[in-house]
Parts: structure tokens; C-alpha cells; sequence
């Protein structure tokens, strides 16, 4: 349901994602996710938080959205995209990660913008 | 020797007895508290240690930033199994067991 829709903005800053895992893992718990699920949500979306972070244009905003549905929560981390020349892409540590974490993940990335999302489904 | 650094969410505090360094870390190691760790693991080293003990058990949260400072600290001594975890929390044992790396960090 749009109503329910959740969005945080944050300065691209990596001192700066726990807050971002604040919020997701208080929706989470807001909307019935179990603990792990909550626990998986939480380091899921710090993955795609830094990740984007170190990629976007300093202190720029990064933007998070959360949108319940119905069995889960669907997430959007987006922000301008800086000049860093490494790819944005996740490394092997983080993958496995987001591959045990999340149901899906996916990154993209035009001249303008970073864009980041994942989906977690209630276990079960 | 005795250091301790308060950086609310997050604090190291390490000490050296022999050529055994010892780091009591606390609260959420992420990105942003990793530098803090690589710096006691530096220190810890330059004092003479030859290996470290690591101890987890009021770390609250750990990402794939706080793991490459665990793999850090092991290749800083030589990628030997010289370091050891103390008291890892359920959270740090799945991620080690996700992303493989329970095998190089024996836990004592």
C-alpha cells in the first residue's frame, strides 16, 4: 500500500547508514518480520547503504524507500552518482551476503544516478 | 599498554601481554568503526604482537566492512592462524559461515 511507504534521506556519509539500518529494521519489525528476517533485513540493506554511499557524490543525498508488501518489505537506495572509477558492483564478501539476505538484489547505474534495490519476503 | 577510543556507537580498547595482543571491541562495526580496529591492529603489531585474540562479544552488528578488517588483521600477520575470535555473537557466526571465512578465524 503506497500509504505506508517509508523514506529516509541521509547525507551520503558511511557514518551515517545506521541510520538507515535503524529505520529498516524498525519497519520490519513494525510490519511483523521475524527476528531473523529483521537481522537479514538489517545487514541487507547497510550492504546496499555503503555501497552506494562510497559511490555517490559526497555528502550528496542518498535516498531510502520502503515499501511494505504484503509477506515483506521492497527497498530503494538511490543517490547521485559521484566520480569513483571502481564499478559499481559487489564485491565477492558483500554478495554473499546480499545472496544469503535478501530474495533479490539488484544494482544500476546510468550517468546521473546510483540505484540500488532488494526484496524481503517473510520466511515461510 | 592500554588504549581504549569512544566513538558511540562503537569502541576498541586493545592490550599486549607478551607477543599476544588482545582487542575488546564494542557495538556496531561497519564501515565507519572499521578504521578504529586496523588502527589497534597496527599498533598491537608495531608493539610486537604475533598474534591476537579479538573479542566480539559486545559487538552488536557486523558487516562485510568489519570482516575485510578481520582478514586485514590475519594477512597483517601473515595469513597464519594467528588470529582468534572470542565470544562471536549468533549474528557474526552466520555471517563468517555465509561468506566462508569460519575456517580462518578459530574461535577461542
Amino acid at each position: 500500500m503506497e500509504s505506508n511507504r517509508v523514506t529516509l534521506t541521509f547525507p551520503a556519509a558511511v557514518e551515517l547508514v545506521r541510520l538507515a539500518r535503524l529505520v529498516a529494521s524498525g519497519l520490519a519489525a513494525h510490519v511483523g518480520l521475524s527476528m531473523d528476517d529483521i537481522e537479514d533485513l538489517r545487514i541487507a540493506v547497510d550492504e546496499l547503504c555503503a555501497l552506494v554511499v562510497q559511490h555517490a557524490v559526497p555528502d550528496a543525498d542518498v535516498v531510502l524507500v520502503l515499501q511494505p508488501l504484503d509477506g515483506g518489505l521492497a527497498v530503494e537506495v538511490r543517490a547521485p552518482a559521484g566520480h569513483n572509477e571502481a564499478p559499481f558492483a559487489l564485491d565477492e564478501l558483500s554478495g554473499h551476503i546480499l545472496n544469503a539476505a535478501a530474495d533479490e538484489h539488484h544494482l544500476s547505474r546510468d550517468e546521473s544516478w546510483l540505484v540500488a534495490t532488494l526484496t524481503k519476503r517473510r520466511e515461510g | 599498554m592500554t588504549n581504549s577510543t569512544d566513538s558511540s556507537p562503537f569502541a576498541v580498547s586493545h592490550h599486549l601481554e607478551g607477543t599476544t595482543g588482545t582487542l575488546v571491541l564494542s557495538g556496531e562495526l561497519d564501515a565507519s568503526s572499521a578504521p578504529q580496529v586496523d588502527q589497534a591492529v597496527d599498533a598491537l603489531v608495531a608493539d610486537g604482537a604475533q598474534q591476537l585474540v579479538i573479542d566480539l562479544g559486545e559487538v552488536t552488528f557486523i558487516d562485510s566492512s568489519g570482516l575485510r578488517t578481520l582478514i586485514r588483521a590475519r594477512k597483517r600477520l601473515g595469513d597464519a592462524d594467528v588470529v582468534r575470535l572470542r565470544n562471536p555473537q549468533v549474528g557474526t557466526v552466520r555471517l563468517l559461515e555465509i561468506t566462508g571465512l569460519t575456517d580462518q578465524f578459530p574461535v577461542v
